[in-house]
């Protein structure tokens, strides 16, 4: 094992006393809270219970819970059924939890922590039982939480359920309450979650893992303890599974992602449908997907009428549905994939490749495929579906199926994404104009037309053999809300590491000379400005090294007592 | 020098002082007041013994009676568990014959099982006699000892010879048959002498 | 005008004097940070606010001093008053005794500052007119036989406190254009008389190389 603290497994708790951690703080850390909704036969379906008991949540919160944690369609899912959804959070007064904000800092930029939407973990069970009225046994364990760790949280959920429905409410005491002993998510290390008389070991990944996305192999080596469960990832979905019927397009499928165009995922079953959308999200990666997604969508969510709405174009989201409604609800949109089972194991279906056009979708009931008018910018690469397909005739493992996948758009949306950031690179400023009286300088704005021109000397073709029109690409992409978010993102991270150049240049300055021919209110402007860096430096605790923390308030310091006695005494408060 | 890791469970009575031995063994401390468990609490302790560390991954169960259906996920695939009670009431000694038999029946048969009756300190209250507990012990071929959380009485003591008892991990066999709990003549039985067995991996 | 060490062409230097409790704090926070402090502690000593804003095109930083207004803290006065530019004079007026002390306030600014140093009177809390005890004709009445510049503001809706900080800098900036505020008297240095209020950042008189990290 590695060098863990004696004592609990949790890092935070150690052989003296940890007074200030509450009970449910630790919970708090993974998830908002656990639910169990049950069919009502007055009211459809309700929320049984929420624990812990003092969370509260909105009424609006509540019914979509209670509306996506059913199939839709209650026929094709007898037995137990997995998915997960996506819902918004109500604005309102909300609890920080101080472990995401650090958190956030260090984790790759998919997986922070989302203040604006939870992610539902669902365990449905339906089963036939004489002894309840209507004859069917309908009830669903849901995991909420801020956190997309779908691998994690639905292995958890898988655990907790099966429990819950044997043996009731104590055993979902007893799940949460080994889950408040966890200690938080800490990027770069190897957690070990405690569940159930299990061991969950899953490694939290960093925002600077080169291959984040990549996806991780499972380990050849046993446990020698039935008790370890190693998770290869926190987060990877089953993306091979999710694209088997319809391999060729999704490249395009990635283009479509990438440039934010509205898509909606129609199959029978919410498994499918969360498994299809959130493996789309991860196309892109390691780009964030901006925009809203829905793995699983229904008509009484209360995003209904926005995200359906005829008057206007459809909104930049993705949406995974099962209810036939939605086939004639969403037939104008623009791109619509339907999933449906595979003929045969082994076999290539009919129509693989095969294109279909939005208008011959009439109901649910139809084949399988890709429907769209939609013209990729980019040449198909047929190499890796070669790969895949001779992948599927041999039996390949799923797991080695899947890395391949993951890898090979990885690798794409690298070479997409290079040529961006060496642009912003130059807009960085100079070194030399970074002076420590003037404010410090900023990023130059990006410039759309700047950057195509790049794109001929340093473009994606020194990094991939796809060929195409990449320039309409990067035009598109920029009128996209990715975009939008990645520029931000990336302008936020140049501008923290801007101040602490500038900081550090104030700590170089002579500023003992400097202020010998200043008036005392220059002086006094350079004391609060010293200030100023020193408490940018304290509340962002990162890359700035402590001897120049040092340093400067040995200026201030030696400052204020070169300035007359009583200023000297205003100051030093 | 061989590293293993040793899932050992606790069971017993609500009240018998499970959660106070895993603290004396983990951290060497003792509260008067101790929380009920919830469902489980999950610990690790490192301890050397003749040469070989043990990991032992220890799940300390609940022993009210409304968490009584969850035990068999803490005790499933265990190495070890540890049945305590209470010396200082009699009505606590029932449970450890209880927990014994449903060992016995739904785990496979290498686990060591060990009886501890603990607040052997409080010799004024003692309900349960030494000798009676001791006997049913070797009926069924476990450990038995005396420990006090309190004082800290062979609760070291305890784990260790959990540890010299356990078998050399390549007979560990987690799908083999049920355990045979009558003393018979059976040449099996004997490998308890394994002791400090050296199989490193 | 910015080639100087700052990126800002002057430096003002803002005091804000008056009776405990009349919002002083409250003004600043409002003008500095644009939100209104509800829960606001007593200042203890001297804090300070800064902000940026632009008269005729110049960009000018604003360093406002705001102290408590209890009388033991006057020890620090000297130093407090010496080289303010402009001084915002602050009364509330659901308070009569605030109003009042205000001659007190007014000697007090007169005797520790430069005779150019523009003076702002501000009536706080306009925004509780039901509990009003100072007209806004007497106020005006006593600024104007005083040459006081004058609102009333409300820290806690915004009402006018831009504009009560933004016009004492543009009355002290027309008054360094048409030379009665001399900015080359302050070339001595002296940190002890009450020296010509704000600077400038001249940039010929700033040697180029000092504190810059070329």
């Amino acid at each position: 094992m590695e060098d863990e603290s004696e004592g609990s497994l949790s890092p935070s708790q150690d052989s003296i006393q940890t007074p200030a951690v509450l009970p449910w703080d630790r919970f708090s850390n993974w998830l908002h809270c656990a639910c169990v909704v049950t069919f009502d036969l007055e009211l459809g379906q309700a929320m049984e219970i929420i624990y812990p008991s003092h969370i509260r949540m909105t009424e609006k919160e509540k019914m979509n819970i209670c509306y996506l944690s059913f199939p839709d369609s209650n026929s094709g899912c007898m037995g137990d059924t997995q998915f997960h959804f996506r819902i918004r959070q109500c604005p309102g007064r909300k609890q920080i939890i101080k472990s995401h904000v650090e958190y956030n800092r260090e984790c790759p930029i998919q997986l922070k922590s989302d203040d604006a939407h939870y992610y539902g973990f669902v365990f449905f069970r339906q089963t036939k039982d004489r002894s309840i009225r209507r004859g069917y046994f309908q009830k669903s364990v849901v995991l909420i939480s801020r956190l997309p760790f779908v691998a994690l949280f639905s292995q958890l959920v898988s655990i907790i359920a099966p429990e819950y429905f044997e043996n009731g409410e104590p055993s979902l005491e007893a799940a949460c309450h080994d889950i408040d002993q966890w200690g938080p998510p800490v990027p770069g290390e190897t957690m070990n979650l405690p569940i159930f008389g299990t061991v969950l070991q899953v490694r939290i990944p960093t925002h600077k893992d080169k291959l984040v996305g990549a996806g991780q192999t499972r380990t050849q080596s046993v446990p020698t303890l039935p008790a370890q469960s190693i998770l290869p990832s926190l987060f990877e979905v089953d993306i091979y599974t999710a694209f088997q019927t319809i391999l060729p397009h999704v490249q395009m499928l990635w283009e479509l992602m990438l440039t934010g165009e509205p898509l909606v995922v129609m199959a029978a079953s919410p498994s499918v449908t969360s498994n299809t959308v959130q493996s789309l999200v991860s196309l892109i990666s390691p780009f964030h997907y901006c925009s809203d997604y829905r793995p699983y969508f229904t008509i009484h969510d209360s995003e209904f009428k926005e995200y359906t709405t005829k008057t206007q174009a459809p909104p930049s989201v993705i949406l995974g549905v099962t209810n036939p409604f939605f086939a004639k609800t969403l037939q104008h949109w623009p791109h619509i994939i339907r999933i449906g089972e595979m003929a045969g194991e082994a076999s290539v279906p009919k129509g693989f490749n095969k294109l279909k056009k939005a208008s011959s979708l009439k109901t649910l009931d139809c084949k399988p495929g890709v429907y769209t008018q939609y013209k990729p910018f980019l040449m198909k690469d047929k190499g890796i579906l070669k790969r895949l397909i001779k992948g599927m005739q041999t039996k390949r493992p799923v797991e080695a199926q899947n890395a391949i996948l993951r890898r090979h758009f990885l690798e794409l949306t690298q070479s997409f994404m290079i040529p961006l950031e060496r642009y912003m690179a130059s807009l960085m400023p100079l070194q030399r104009n970074i002076s420590p009286h003037k404010g410090p300088p900023s990023l130059r704005q990006f410039d759309v037309d700047e950057f195509v021109k790049t794109l001929h000397q340093s473009g994606p073709q020194l990094t991939s053999i796809v060929k195409g029109e990449w320039d309409g690409l990067y035009r598109k992409f920029f009128r996209s809300p990715n975009f939008e978010g990645w520029l931000y993102h990336r302008q936020y991270e140049v501008n923290q590491k801007l101040q602490v150049l500038h900081m550090e240049a104030l700590c170089q300055a002579n500023l003992l000379d400097w202020i010998q021919d200043k008036e005392e209110v220059e002086i006094v402007d350079l004391v609060l400005r010293i200030r100023e860096k020193l408490k940018f430096a304290t509340n962002n605790s990162v890359a700035v090294k402590p001897e120049n923390i040092n340093k400067l308030e040995k200026h201030m310091t030696t400052i204020i007592s070169s300035l007359p006695e009583d200023l000297q005494s205003v100051l030093n408060t | 020098m061989s590293l293993r890791e040793i899932k050992l469970c606790l069971l017993g009575d609500s009240g018998v002082g499970k959660s106070s031995i895993v603290l004396r063994f983990v951290r060497d401390q003792y509260k008067d007041h101790v929380e009920s468990t919830i469902g489980a609490s999950f610990m690790t302790k490192h301890l050397v013994v003749d040469d070989n560390t043990y990991v032992f991954q220890i799940w300390d169960t609940a022993g009210q009676e409304k968490y009584r259906a969850l035990a068999p996920m803490y005790y499933r695939g265990a190495s070890a568990a540890i049945v305590v009670y209470d010396v200082t009431r009699e009505c606590s000694f029932p449970a450890v014959k209880d927990w014994v038999r449903e060992l016995r029946h739904n785990v496979p048969g290498n686990m060591v099982v060990a009886i501890a009756g603990n607040k052997c300190d409080l010799t004024e209250l003692r309900e349960v006699r030494t000798e009676d507990a001791k006997q049913y012990a070797e009926d069924i071929d476990a450990i038995f000892t005396e420990t006090s959380a309190l004082t800290a009485e062979n609760i070291k003591e305890l784990f260790e010879s959990i540890a010299r008892r356990l078998p050399p991990e390549e007979i560990y066999r987690p799908n083999s048959g049920v355990y045979n709990i009558r003393k018979t003549d059976n040449p099996e039985k004997k490998r308890q002498c394994c002791s400090g067995s050296n199989k490193s991996s | 005008m910015a080639a100087g060490p700052y990126n800002y062409s002057y430096i003002f230097k803002y005091i804000i004097i008056g009776d405990m409790g009349v919002g002083k704090s409250c003004l600043l926070h409002q003008f500095t940070e644009k939100k209104f402090m509800a829960d606001c502690p007593h200042t203890i000593g001297v804090e300070f606010g800064t902000r940026i804003i632009e008269v005729s095109g110049q960009k000018i930083k604003l360093q406002i001093w705001d102290t408590a207004g209890q009388e033991r803290f006057r020890a620090v006065t000297r130093s407090y008053y010496r080289g303010a530019a402009g001084a915002l004079m602050v009364y509330d007026i659901t308070r009569r005794s605030t109003y009042n002390h205000l001659s007190s306030w007014l000697t007090d600014a007169r005797n520790l500052t430069n005779p150019n140093t523009v003076i702002f009177l501000i009536g706080n809390k306009s925004d509780l007119e039901a509990q009003r005890d100072v007209t806004y004709e007497e106020a005006k009445q006593f600024a104007d036989e005083n040459g006081l510049m004058f609102l009333e503001c409300s820290a806690k809706t915004g009402d006018n406190v831009e504009d009560a900080f933004l016009d004492t800098a543009k009355k002290i900036y027309q008054n360094i254009q048409d030379g009665s505020l001399d900015l080359n008297a302050a070339e001595s240095g002296v940190q002890h008389k009450p020296a010509t209020p704000r600077t400038t950042l001249n940039t010929d008189q700033q040697p180029s190389d000092k504190g810059c990290a070329c």
